[in-house]
């Protein structure tokens, strides 16, 4: 596995600039170093696509919902909460993730933290790892890394078998939740969250048979990700999934995570259709 | 059987639905329009509905010892021992589901019926137990909405009677219900639920269940949640069927 140690420096020097306000001792884990720069707490940025982008695998309607309704409400309620409890300040998307289920807030305030701020964060991360269908990052075989590559084989076995068992894991969330493909030591492996839990929030994972681990591709399937395309059939939103994956953004996520650091959640350049 | 008997019958018992039976609409599909809309009410009864039956269905013949119970009971037996481990997910989901749904049809009326018109259909007991313990119909369907609001992913809201002869509002996660008292810390004998999964109000109102809630106020089958609040008091079941 190749580091490339150039690259990441500079995402070190990044991630080490934006949080300067709050000395090391207050990060929970010493990877947040390492990790990818992370959207603004209490901000929503706009999507990599245009909303109509994801046709026909994803509809504009539920982008656009999607995005600027249901993520929105999760940025805004995360505002509100890091207003009102100044001890949240200072940290990361993804730092906070990790405070999710200490004692750093408590009561109703706990609950936001998970609920909001998994939300906030998941829905930064899935949207940033989807691009138009017939984009090059769209296409595994030429999008995805050696790397990524080598841990989906030696995990799964091949590209098809890790798409059956993703697939598996999601159509068996009941209720809303998400599922993951996360890093975990030194390799990747699938698991699932209720509601808007994720792997970062370590301190709860056990409590949901969650692997906690560093998230390299997700799904959401909340029914608002794709009821009204999809209805009750939860399977052909999955089979559409798959073909509007960001294998380049995946990829990143991949080599963030096997440095131990959480991937990025900030915006990054727009994605346009391909010409032909 | 006469009319006298069949009514005294109904009394002993209220109608169950079996365990392995859909049960049927008790109205047409658009029936309930423009407050639900007639594509979600098709595709949450012929589809969600009906897939807790097959799966329900499914696990019972992997739990021989659960056969022939009744759905109600089966209800009642999860988060206890009394299920087997290999099936007690599955139970939970699809039988908390089957129950939640018929149940849940029989609460539904056209706007425009006598059932759905609070002051004609709701019996004197039911309106007293509202007002002593809301204040109002206004009051309490507040406080059913803040409930109904607050449930974060999917779940229900439900209104019934606990065992002090109070009506109280609760809200559970997924497909459970105040019968699960081995494992929901608000049990009590339901006589109102209303679904917030995102399909029972998505295609209609997207993100916006506080519309949805609004609507629903108008197809509610008031005639129903009294006679299931005299089954309560009584120390009987809902009806299912």
């Amino acid at each position: 596995m190749m580091i490339k140690t150039a690259s990441l420096a500079v995402f070190v020097l990044f991630s080490c600039g934006s949080a300067a306000s709050r000395s090391f001792v207050h990060r929970s884990l010493l990877h947040s170093q390492q990790d990818g720069p992370q959207a603004e707490v209490g901000v929503l940025d706009p999507l990599p696509y245009f909303t109509t982008a994801l046709e026909p695998y994803i509809d504009n309607a539920t982008t656009t919902i999607h995005h600027d309704k249901h993520f929105n409400t999760y940025v805004v309620n995360l505002r509100y909460l890091v207003g009102n409890n100044s001890q949240l300040s200072g940290f990361t998307l993804a730092e906070l993730q990790e405070q999710v289920g200490t004692d750093l807030v408590n009561g109703t305030a706990a609950t936001t933290l998970k609920n909001s701020g998994g939300g906030a964060w998941n829905h930064a991360f899935f949207f940033k790892h989807l691009a138009p269908a017939d984009t090059p990052e769209s296409q595994f075989e030429t999008a995805a890394t050696d790397d990524l590559k080598s841990a989906i084989g030696a995990a799964f076995g091949n590209f098809s078998n890790f798409q059956k068992q993703f697939t598996t894991a999601a159509a068996g969330v009941f209720g809303s939740g998400f599922a993951w493909l996360v890093a975990t030591d030194n390799n990747v492996t699938i698991t699932t969250t209720p509601n808007q839990n994720n792997p970062l929030q370590t301190a709860i994972a056990a409590t949901t048979n969650t692997t906690a681990g560093i998230p390299i591709l997700s799904v959401d399937v909340w029914e608002h990700a794709y009821y009204l395309k999809h209805q009750s059939n939860r399977a052909g939103w999955l089979t559409n999934f798959f073909a509007v994956i960001n294998w380049v953004q995946v990829s990143e996520n991949y080599q963030y995570a096997a440095a131990g650091g959480v991937p990025a959640t900030a915006p990054g350049p727009m994605l346009t259709l391909s010409t032909t | 059987m006469s009319g006298m008997e069949a009514h005294a019958e109904g009394m002993q018992a209220s109608s169950a639905v079996p365990v392995d039976k859909l049960p049927p609409l008790p109205f047409a599909v658009d029936a309930l329009e423009p407050y639900v809309d007639k594509r979600t009410m098709e595709i949450h009864h012929d589809m969600h509905h009906k897939t807790y039956v097959t799966k329900l269905q499914a696990a019972i013949g992997q739990a021989p010892a659960l056969k022939g119970k009744s759905l109600e009971d089966l209800n009642k037996a999860v988060g206890t021992g009394d299920i087997p481990s290999d099936v007690k997910t599955a139970v939970r989901n699809n039988g908390g589901g089957h129950w939640n749904h018929s149940f849940f049809w029989k609460l539904l009326a056209p706007a425009d019926s006598k059932s759905a018109d609070y002051q004609a259909a709701a019996s004197d007991d039911l309106k007293k137990g509202i007002e002593d313990g809301w204040g109002s119909l206004d009051a309490f369907q507040a406080k059913f909405d803040e409930a109904a609001t607050s449930v974060f992913g999917s779940g229900w809201a439900w209104l019934g009677l606990d065992d002090a002869g109070k009506l109280v509002i609760s809200t559970t996660s997924n497909q459970d219900n105040p019968l699960m008292k081995g494992l929901v810390k608000d049990a009590h004998k339901p006589i109102l639920g209303l679904d917030v999964w995102e399909h029972a109000y998505y295609l209609k109102h997207q993100n916006k269940r506080p519309e949805y809630l609004k609507s629903w106020w108008h197809v509610v089958n008031w005639a129903q949640v009294t006679k299931n609040y005299e089954l309560a008091m009584a120390g009987k079941s809902p009806a299912t069927a």
